[in-house]
Parts: structure tokens; C-alpha cells; sequence
């Protein structure tokens, strides 16, 4: 029964096993509606069998997914928008019919999709490709295409796996302004993807699949939290005759990663054994000279991922 | 609108359109005629190579010199030869344009399993009966004068009777023997089937496999379910088939009917009287019998099972081919599976050539029930009308084989066609059978 919900995708217990290997196994995440969410993990943790199985492409051995609080359903398919990692389009067939048939086959009327291909046509200046082939179009405008057939029938939820991979930069830059419009009207987007810096400008939440199962999930915040090591960076003014005179005694009291000194000022990097100590540092510090920086270094989802993946800690 | 019309629409349109098809719709009849008509026309101008031939005649009253050629045949016999076997075989090897010495000894007359030809190239199966049939003649004009025959007695002895063959209806009345066409109507269809079966079967592996190569496979069964995708290329591509055999039938039927209005207008006029009276005096058959025989076959229970195989054995076989094309990344990968599925083709097309001589023989009654040779063989078996309880066995089986190779085809396809670069192998075909299927 769907009932109240503010999960877009509900994902319980999903366990799907093939002969030799488990490519999901105890699988639970929660997608909250309206959020751009992050789906992270190496080749091979399970994320494509996992984006599959919330597409109907295959089912589940064991578990369940919710879809706005009712269990998967046909009628869903019209509802997720779903740009696959192995993407490619029909070579010899025209732009415009294909683009016109693919969205049919999500369940737009003909003139519905006429309409639509228009708008997005002119926005992606695809208008002179129309009737041309497939083969004739540069891969990057063939992603456009892409992109076109699978937010086309305005679903609720987008599933993109690396959906910037073929873009050069002015056009990765025009897609996350798309998925972030999208986003802004209501979309929930789960993101799959291995670039961390589009995880860290797009995504809210993540989770982080490894070896078939959740080694973390949550909001970027909370996770980066999570792996915070007391670490800071601090900037005071100081001429370069005090610091050399009182480089040894920084030394001493805060055994820097970083210690530098460049026009005026100081740059430290250090880490403090307990996270308590840090007003009687400050105190320290301002006893040597002008502080006028100071701030954690939170960790940054690429080192969270390595760290994760390598050093596979505890879930 | 139901999503498994739009697919056969896309199929059948992207095909229908395409200029390769255009073409071969429009030009097909036209290139096999051209064929046909460049292979007669190479036979016919082919030259028969001269066989030359040595007469040693020993006889007494000179037999060799009788000897006689027919024109064409391509042998020459010299005759009129002195000397004996060492020197005429000194002569054979001499000249370098002779290749044979035919030797008639003193007493080949009373005994003329002594008559033998020696060669040194061997002759071709054409001049052997050639020479045989010299030989032949020449003993039998001695025979013919040993025992006083006149030459027209004899004539009229060896006469060639063309019985007439019909068919004795219950009411007594006789109607002209249609077996011949009836032969050339089942295995010319038989041959059809199994032409559209392989051509379009193959299509539909290709069509499979440029979906999974170009990697809109999974964009597509994101909105379909991957069954809905193979049924609507099979059906598509099917639907391609018959437009293009219609289109072929009609213009093959426009060419007949304007050389029949050209060549012959009575035998049309002799048809439209039907069902001909037996003409016992008359050994050939004319244009008219022929048409009368046309109008005599149930073409009703024809056309209804052609259609009806024709369809199956697609049906069959297409899917099997949609598994193979769905369980491979590359086209050179197919062969190891193709071979199941064209052995059992070809091989119905050998049996269908064989049962013409006995429609209702043991290995034609079971070929022609038997599933995967049925829609060829028992096509080939229909116009010799066989029991109607085979017709039936054999329909039946190849729907519920047909389904369960559907259902079977639709499971090897839905894991395959996301399956890349991992060459698959029977026992993996075999796993992926029983692999969890779709909500």
C-alpha cells in the first residue's frame, strides 16, 4: 500500500546472487524525494545490478524496493528516467525518429513528444541534426541525445550512471546545470559515478557500495564528520624573521604536516591528538602572531572513498 | 499505444525503407532470372571437348566402319586404321590429339562383351555413354539383319508409350494426373519456407545483435521488458518477409500474365472450361491441362498451410537465432551455435527432395511431424494429401516447440544481451535458463 513517504526509492534488504558471484547482498539505502544522492563504490561492488534491479531490468533474489512507498510495479517504468552507463543509440536510424520512438516507448504521445523534442532540441542546439544519422553525430552530441530521451518524459526519479563520461567541459558544465534545474523542481536523482568532485558540487547524500554491500551512507556532512581527523589548517602574518625565530617552537607544539612561510604569512597544516584541545591552540597560536585563518580540513570524498575501499572498515 | 506494436513498427519501417531492401524487392525476380538464365545459357555454350577415338576393326566384314556420331556429342571416330593393337596403341600415344582406341575383335558379332575401349584419358561420363551408344547402334543394325528384321518393324517394336496416367474419381469420371505439379508446388514451397526461414531468421540475429554491439539494448529495455523487444524485432522483421514476398508474387504474377496474354490466349480461354476429359491418345500434356490441373488443387488447404508453417518454422527458428544473437558480442562468435540450428534446416530441405518419391514412407511421415524439420518437410508432403490426424500432430507440435523455444529463446536473450565480453558457452546458455527472470 503506498502510504506517506518522503523516500523517493526504498531499498530493503536486496540481495541478488548470480552463479559464481553476489552482486547485492543485505542491500538497504534510502533516497530521499527532491535530492540529488550519490551511489558510489568501485567497478564491481554491485551499483549496476543494483540500478537494474529499481529498473525492473532484473529482480531481486531476495528484498524489495519501494517507489514512493508502494512496492516496484510496470506502471514505475514510466516514472524513472534511466541513462545507463553503456549507452548508445540506433547508428543508421534519424535523430529525431529515434528520439521520437524511445520517448513513445516510455509511453509519451506522439505529439507529446514532438513537442517536448522541440524545447530540448533548441536547448542542446540540436535543431540541424534532426533528420540527420546517428553516425553522423559527434559523441557528445549523441549524449546530448541521450540525455534528451531520458528526462524527456519528466520523471520523478532519474537514475544517471556517470552521465558525464564523452562530455567536454562546456557540455558536462550545460548537463549538471540540467540535473540541478531538475533537481530544483522536484527530481530526485540517484547518481552513479566514480568522479568524486561531481559527488561533492551535486550530491547530498551518498552511500557507498563495496563488495556487494553498504560500507557507508548518509549525508555528505554527517560521512565527512565521520572521517573528521582533528585536523586544521592555520594562516597567521608574521614577518619571515619571527617565523624562522619561532618556527622550532611551532615545530614542537603542533608537529605540522605543513609548515611554510611565504610572503607574510605562515601556513600550518596539524592534526590534534584529541578534539578538546582546540581553544587552549588557539590561544597558543595567537601568542605567536596574527591569526587570521583558521579552519578543520574536513576529508575529501576521494580520500573517504580510497580509505573506505582499501582499508574496508567496519559498515 | 501498445509497446510491442511500436517496436514491430520501427523494425519493419527501418527496414522497409532502406534502400538495400527497395532494391532487392524491385530488382529480386529480375537478378534470379538473370541468374537462371546466365547458368542455362553457360551450359548451352559450353563446347564439348573433342574425344578422338582409334578404331582397331578386326571383324571380317568391317563393323568399325559403321560407326556413327551424332552431332554435339563431341567424339570422333577413325576408322578405316591398319595394323593391329601394338601398333595402333604406338599410335595413340604418338599423336598427342588422340585418347582412345576402341577395339572391335575378329569375332565381336557373336560376342560382343569383347568389344572394349582402351583409353589414355580417361573419357568423360558425357563421351562414355557416347561411344556405348555408337557401339550399341552399330550391333543392333547386324542383329536387325541376322534376323531378317525390317528396320520399321523394329521402329514400331521400340515405340515409347506414354501411359496416361489419372486420377479415377469415386464418381467414375477421370481427371488428369496432377502428381508432377503437385511434386513441384510442395517442394517449391517446402524451399520457400526454408529461403525465408534462413534469410530473415538471420536478420533477426543481426538485428539482436547490433542492439546489444551498439549499446541501446539497455536504454530500451529500461521502457520495455526484454520478451516485448524480441517478439516485436521477430514479428517486424517477419511482417519485412511477407511485403516482400507479396511484392514478389505480384510481379511475378504481373510478367506471367503478360507473357500468357502474349503467348497463349486459347489456353487460357481451354482453362476457364476446367477439369479436362481424359485425351488417352494424347501422351504430352498442353498449356490447358496444366491450367485445369491448377484449378483442381485444394489451394485453400495449400495457402492455409504454407501460411501456417511458414510462420511456425519462423517463429522457431528466430527465436533461437534472437538467443544466439543476444549470447554473443560479435557476429564471428555465432558460428559455434549456428550450426544446431541450419543443420536441422538443411537437412529438412535433403529429406523433402528424398520423400517426392515416397510421400508416405516412414522417414517423410516422421521428418514431417517432427518439429524442427516439419514447417520444410511436411510442407513438401502436404499436396500429396497426407492423413489429416499428421497434418494435425504435426501443427500441433510445432506450436507447443515453437512456445517453449519462445520461452526458452526469452530467457537466454534477457541475461545475454546485457552480458558483454564474456564469451558464453552452452553450459552458460544452459545456466542462464534458470536465472531469476523479471518481476
Amino acid at each position: 500500500m503506498a502510504m506517506e513517504t518522503n523516500l523517493a526509492i526504498d531499498i530493503r534488504n536486496l540481495t541478488k546472487r548470480y552463479a559464481a558471484h553476489t552482486a547485492l547482498n543485505d542491500v538497504s539505502i534510502e533516497v530521499p524525494k527532491g535530492q540529488i544522492f550519490g551511489l558510489l563504490g568501485p567497478n564491481g561492488a554491485g551499483k549496476t545490478s543494483l540500478i537494474r534491479i529499481i529498473n525492473q531490468i532484473t529482480a531481486p533474489d531476495s528484498g524489495q524496493v519501494l517507489l514512493f512507498g508502494s512496492p516496484l510495479a510496470p506502471i514505475h517504468i514510466s516514472r524513472i528516467g534511466y541513462l545507463p552507463e553503456e549507452r548508445g543509440l540506433y547508428r543508421k536510424m534519424n535523430v529525431g525518429e529515434q528520439a521520437l520512438y524511445l520517448a513513445r516507448l516510455k509511453g509519451l504521445s506522439t505529439a507529446d513528444a514532438k513537442s517536448r523534442l522541440k524545447m530540448w532540441f533548441e536547448r542542446f542546439d540540436l535543431n540541424p541534426w534532426w533528420n540527420k544519422k546517428v553516425e553522423e553525430l559527434s559523441k557528445g552530441m549523441q549524449q546530448k541525445v541521450q540525455f534528451i530521451v531520458t528526462v524527456l518524459h519528466e520523471p520523478d526519479v532519474l537514475i544517471l550512471d556517470e552521465p558525464f563520461s564523452g562530455f567536454d567541459p562546456v557540455n558536462a558544465a550545460l548537463i549538471r546545470d540540467e540535473i540541478i534545474r531538475l533537481r530544483d523542481s522536484g527530481t530526485t536523482i540517484l547518481l552513479s559515478t566514480h568522479r568524486m568532485e561531481s559527488v561533492e558540487a551535486l550530491c547530498h547524500s551518498i552511500a557507498l557500495l563495496h563488495k556487494s554491500k553498504v560500507y557507508l551512507s548518509g549525508s555528505l556532512t554527517d560521512i565527512k564528520n565521520r572521517f573528521r581527523k582533528n585536523e586544521y589548517r592555520v594562516v597567521l602574518e608574521m614577518t619571515e624573521s619571527e617565523f624562522n625565530a619561532q618556527g622550532q617552537t611551532l615545530s614542537q607544539a603542533l608537529s605540522p604536516s605543513k609548515l611554510e612561510w611565504a610572503e607574510g604569512f605562515a601556513q600550518i597544516e596539524f592534526q590534534l591528538p584529541e578534539s578538546g584541545a582546540i581553544k587552549s591552540t588557539i590561544n597558543a597560536l595567537l601568542k605567536w602572531g596574527n591569526l587570521v585563518e583558521f579552519r578543520e580540513l574536513l576529508p575529501g570524498m576521494d580520500r573517504i572513498f580510497v580509505e573506505t575501499v582499501t582499508e574496508s572498515p567496519k559498515a | 499505444m501498445n509497446t510491442i506494436l511500436l517496436i514491430v513498427q520501427r523494425e519493419y519501417w527501418t527496414r522497409v525503407r532502406k534502400k538495400s531492401f527497395v532494391v532487392m524487392t524491385l530488382l529480386g525476380p529480375l537478378l534470379v532470372s538473370i541468374f537462371y538464365g546466365f547458368l542455362i545459357w553457360v551450359s548451352m555454350a559450353e563446347e564439348t571437348p573433342v574425344y578422338h577415338v582409334l578404331v582397331l576393326d578386326e571383324t571380317p566384314d568391317g563393323m568399325g566402319e559403321e560407326l556413327t556420331t551424332t552431332a554435339g556429342d563431341g567424339i570422333v571416330f577413325e576408322t578405316g586404321l591398319p595394323g593391329n593393337l601394338t601398333t595402333l596403341t604406338e599410335l595413340l600415344y604418338k599423336r598427342e590429339e588422340v585418347d582412345a582406341v576402341l577395339v572391335f575383335p575378329l569375332r565381336a558379332f557373336e560376342n560382343p562383351s569383347s568389344i572394349y575401349l582402351g583409353y589414355k584419358t580417361p573419357p568423360s561420363l558425357e563421351s562414355r555413354s557416347g561411344i556405348s551408344s555408337a557401339v550399341e547402334q552399330v550391333l543392333e543394325k547386324r542383329k536387325l539383319a541376322f534376323y531378317d528384321i525390317p528396320q520399321s518393324t523394329f521402329d514400331e517394336i521400340r515405340k515409347r508409350m506414354d501411359m496416361p496416367i489419372r486420377k479415377l474419381k469415386e464418381s467414375g469420371s477421370l481427371q488428369s494426373d496432377d502428381s508432377l505439379l503437385r511434386t513441384a508446388l510442395g517442394l517449391g514451397s517446402g524451399f520457400l519456407i526454408y529461403m525465408f526461414i534462413f534469410l530473415y531468421g538471420v536478420m533477426v540475429m543481426r538485428g539482436v545483435l547490433e542492439e546489444k554491439t551498439n549499446r541501446i539494448v539497455e536504454i530500451i529495455i529500461s521502457s520495455v521488458k526484454p520478451f516485448q523487444l524480441m517478439m516485436g524485432k521477430i514479428l517486424g522483421i517477419a511482417l519485412v518477409g511477407l511485403t516482400q514476398f507479396v511484392i514478389w508474387a505480384l510481379l511475378s504474377g504481373l510478367a506471367m500474365a503478360i507473357v500468357g496474354g502474349i503467348m497463349a490466349p486459347d489456353a487460357l480461354e481451354q482453362a476457364r472450361q476446367g477439369s479436362l476429359q481424359t485425351q488417352a491418345e494424347m501422351g504430352g500434356i498442353n498449356t490447358g491441362e496444366v491450367l485445369g490441373m491448377i484449378a483442381g488443387i485444394n489451394w485453400f488447404v495449400i495457402l492455409g498451410s504454407f501460411v501456417f508453417f511458414f510462420l511456425g518454422g519462423y517463429l522457431l527458428y528466430s527465436s533461437l537465432l534472437a538467443a544466439i544473437g543476444a549470447a554473443v558480442d560479435a557476429e564471428t562468435d555465432t558460428q559455434q551455435f549456428m550450426l544446431p540450428v541450419s543443420l536441422p534446416l538443411a537437412f529438412s530441405l535433403v529429406i523433402s527432395m528424398n520423400i517426392i518419391k515416397n510421400p508416405d514412407g516412414p522417414w517423410a511421415t516422421f521428418f514431417s511431424i517432427f518439429p524442427l524439420t516439419s514447417p520444410i518437410v511436411m510442407m513438401s508432403r502436404i499436396a500429396f494429401n497426407p492423413p489429416a490426424w499428421q497434418v494435425a500432430l504435426s501443427m500441433a507440435l510445432l506450436v507447443v516447440t515453437f512456445v517453449l523455444s519462445t520461452w526458452m529463446a526469452a530467457r537466454i536473450y534477457r541475461t545475454g544481451i546485457l552480458m558483454y565480453g564474456k564469451k558464453a558457452s552452452y553450459r552458460e546458455l544452459v545456466k542462464w535458463l534458470f536465472y531469476k527472470g523479471n518481476a
